[in-house]
């Protein structure tokens, strides 16, 4: 019996490769989508910083201390100093229509003031609608209006008869050394793009199976060995997981170095993908049972992919989301496969570190095979019942 | 086009509900605040007790009381995810200070979580810049420096800040306006090319254009929703009046169409043009520029970016979701829909020209 099945499986692991070879469509999602999508994601995200965001200054007083601001202002490295007015409303216009991000006013008192002893009164407006770009432009600002305020207050402790060496310390006296663990480029595009090509090897696998079935099923129901219904299906995920694990050798051993993606260890990385390809296949092949064609598959599964990722706690803790976000999350493979990515790309190449991770995978991959079997022998049952039915008729 | 008895318009229409709300409730603490913080105070002095309270004070920070004797403990907690950072203050902190000389704190933050690392970062030096600027204080008030002189010359060039669009910071505003209209942007092309995919599609000329007609009635219908009920519910409320909504909204909905019948045209495949229409939609929201600006982007794809009509949608829904803006004061969005709406006609030129070039050939050949 056992012989049987697996010369079944083997039978139809053949049949599926010369099937993707003649429809074009699964062609293409099986090496279009691998090619293309790494391609273009890693192109967006390939300065991988937020730099120079546009500001507006509006300097009314046209001090040195002014002038020293903004120009200290467009030496930060996350903004760009586009323009200089002198009418505040007009700058906001601006702001409004997307031609700035940041608009400081320095009114014409600011440098008189500071001398008088009176505080320099700065107004500053960021556009915090987009928490990226405001991330990058509010520390630019604070840094160097703090970098004047150390320098205006070194000034004033000579002015009060300390040596300069005293007026430094005095000024400011505690330092924060900050070290920036695991990531100290603080890189955007490191940090997002690994995650979201485990992402789309996700949406290959389930589109891949669930067009192929769904082709099937276009030209009558999809054949079931009557004994062993589950093996017909289980063998073309097998077929198909040659072509998946080849996308994945794709995005890490080409796209990763190319665009200087973190790897730390990417063999670990790929064992995480090959795993993921594992504990996805049985819900890939559940999905591809519900599905009606190829379209309904192809329709329908774009809308997952990305609540997938949010709810996956890569860049949002999983803890802080809603109780049933959290369960949701947790019974998707992707979110302990994306946990595994987020240690072994930014923190360890260890395997063993993540061990957690895949035994979630694991209980994940039995779960879905267990209801994957089920769903499958009740069809065979159904079309057994039918058939007995119509011979009795 | 049965949108409310076929199965997979129901199916759809259901997910896109359920997609929306598991998206807002991702969000559901709205800032990243109480972020796990390990102080070692090894000075336990006033000063010292000072920057833990105000450390605690802050949004971001949330002090544990865990050990950390070695560097290895350290990289435990990191790993584990135990805590975000690290503080470490000196047994001599008070001392240096009262000698005037350089005290030095260190504090080592887990920046693999960008977000967090970055909230983190910005609570702790917020607490330990106001305790030293207190020290500051205090040291110019010893020289005789009158109390309400005091303060303007530690700190002599204040900021005043407006967050516009975002007072608060919220990740809500950031992300769900965008993602909820991103998945808004995908269902409608998926609807907008069911009416002429295999399966799907009437088989009349007329019917096709009631089936696209009931879609963009039905699905304007959902944009509303979205704006007005779906976003009421994370406490967005469109700043800008009905009539600016509606015209950006249904400019963008007919570039969207426009979109899907130009590359419906030029791919002879009905299925792959519907394919690609989807995949052009899924990368829109990368390509808008919500999550990533768009000037970081290679030239050319800021150039192709421009041409899908979630760009434009996106970036003038950051502005009047969030501030009350005039129609042409949109017309940042409305010049970049000019253009598409002009090569999305030509295309559809291009492919019925060819059709029927190629129609007379095969006439012809018959």
């Amino acid at each position: 019996m056992m012989i049987e099945r697996w010369l079944h499986i083997w039978n139809m692991m053949k049949d599926e490769w010369r099937h993707i070879l003649k429809q074009r469509t699964l062609l293409l999602v099986l090496f279009g989508l691998p090619l293309i999508y790494p391609l273009i994601i890693s192109g967006l995200y390939m300065h991988k910083q937020v730099v120079e965001r546009p500001a507006i200054v509006v300097d009314n007083d046209n001090s040195a201390l002014s002038r020293e601001l903004t120009v200290g202002l467009d030496a930060t490295q996350g903004i760009a100093v586009v323009d200089r007015m002198f009418d505040a409303s007009l700058a906001w216009e601006k702001i409004k229509r997307q031609q700035a991000e940041v608009l400081l006013f320095i009114p014409e008192n600011f440098s008189s003031e500071i001398k008088k002893g009176r505080f320099g009164k700065l107004k500053l407006w960021i556009n915090s609608a987009d928490v990226l770009t405001y991330g990058t432009t509010y520390p630019a600002v604070t840094d160097i209006t703090g970098y004047l305020n150390e320098k205006l207050g070194e000034k004033y402790m000579l002015d009060l008869g300390n040596d300069r060496g005293s007026a430094d310390r005095r000024v400011m006296p505690i330092e924060m050394n900050t070290k920036y663990m695991y990531h100290p480029s603080v890189n955007y595009g490191d940090f997002v793009v690994v995650p979201v090509l485990l992402i789309v090897l996700q949406q290959i696998v389930i589109i891949a199976m669930a067009f192929s079935l769904g082709i099937r099923r276009e030209n009558g129901p999809v054949y079931l060995h009557p004994r062993f219904p589950f093996s017909t299906i289980e063998a073309r995920a097998l077929a198909q997981i040659f072509f998946y694990i080849a996308g994945a050798v794709f995005m890490i051993f080409v796209v990763m170095p190319i665009f200087d993606w973190p790897t730390k260890n990417p063999y670990s990385m790929l064992f995480i993908f090959v795993a993921f390809i594992f504990s996805l296949a049985p819900m890939a092949i559940i999905i591809a049972m519900l599905m009606k064609d190829r379209y309904e598959a192809f329709q329908l599964l774009m809308l997952f992919s990305t609540p997938i990722f949010l709810m996956s706690g890569y860049t949002w803790p999983i803890e802080r989301m809603a109780p049933w976000v959290q369960a949701v999350a947790n019974s998707l493979p992707a979110t302990p496969a994306l946990q595994a990515l987020f240690h072994i790309s930014n923190k360890s190449g260890n395997l063993l570190e993540v061990m957690p991770c895949f035994r979630h995978m694991a209980i994940l991959f039995g779960v879905y095979l267990v209801l994957a079997i089920i769903i499958m022998q009740l069809t065979a049952w159904k079309r057994r019942r039918v058939a007995r039915k119509e011979q009795a008729v | 086009m049965r949108l409310f008895t076929v199965r997979r318009f129901q199916v759809l229409i259901i997910t896109l509900f359920a997609m929306s709300l598991l998206v807002m409730d991702t969000y559901s603490e709205i800032v990243m605040k109480e972020i796990p913080v390990a102080v070692l105070d090894m000075d336990n002095s006033t000063i010292s007790r000072t920057i833990r309270h105000y450390m605690e004070a802050t949004r971001e920070v949330s002090i544990k009381q865990i050990d950390v004797f070695s560097l290895e403990d350290a990289e435990r907690l990191f790993k584990e995810n135990i805590v975000a950072a690290i503080v470490l203050i000196p047994h001599d902190l008070a001392t240096q200070i009262k000698k005037g000389r350089e005290a030095q704190i260190t504090v080592a933050i887990d920046m693999a979580n960008i977000l967090l690392g970055k909230n983190v970062y910005k609570g702790i030096k917020q607490a330990i810049g106001t305790v030293s600027a207190g020290v500051q204080l205090t040291y110019i008030k010893k020289k005789g420096v009158k109390n309400e002189n005091a303060l303007s010359r530690v700190v002599p060039i204040s900021v005043d800040t407006n967050f516009t669009h975002n007072p608060a910071t919220n990740y809500v505003i950031y992300i769900c306006p965008g993602i909820l209209f991103f998945l808004f942007h995908v269902f409608f092309l998926i609807l907008v090319t069911s009416t002429w995919i295999p399966g799907s599609s009437e088989k009349t000329m007329a019917g096709r254009a009631g089936a696209l007609t009931t879609v963009f009635i039905f699905s304007l219908g959902l944009a509303l929703i979205i704006f007005y009920v779906l976003l009421d519910h994370v406490d967005i409320y469109p700043q800008s009046s009905f009539d600016v909504i509606l015209p950006v909204l249904l400019t963008f909905m007919v570039m969207d169409v426009l979109m899907a019948m130009a590359l419906a045209s030029v791919i002879p495949s009905k299925l792959t043009s519907m394919q690609v229409t989807i995949v052009a939609g899924m990368l829109s929201m990368m390509g808008s520029g919500i999550t990533w600006p768009t000037s970081m982007f290679p030239y050319w794809m800021q150039k192709v970016v421009d041409f899908i009509p979630f760009t434009p949608f996106a970036r003038s829904f950051q502005s009047f979701l969030h501030y009350p803006m005039q129609l042409n004061e949109l017309n940042f969005a409305f010049d970049l829909y000019l253009k598409e709406g002009i090569l999305f006609t030509a295309l559809i030129a291009v492919g019925l020209l060819a059709r029927l070039a190629f129609g007379k050939k095969k006439e012809a050949a018959r």
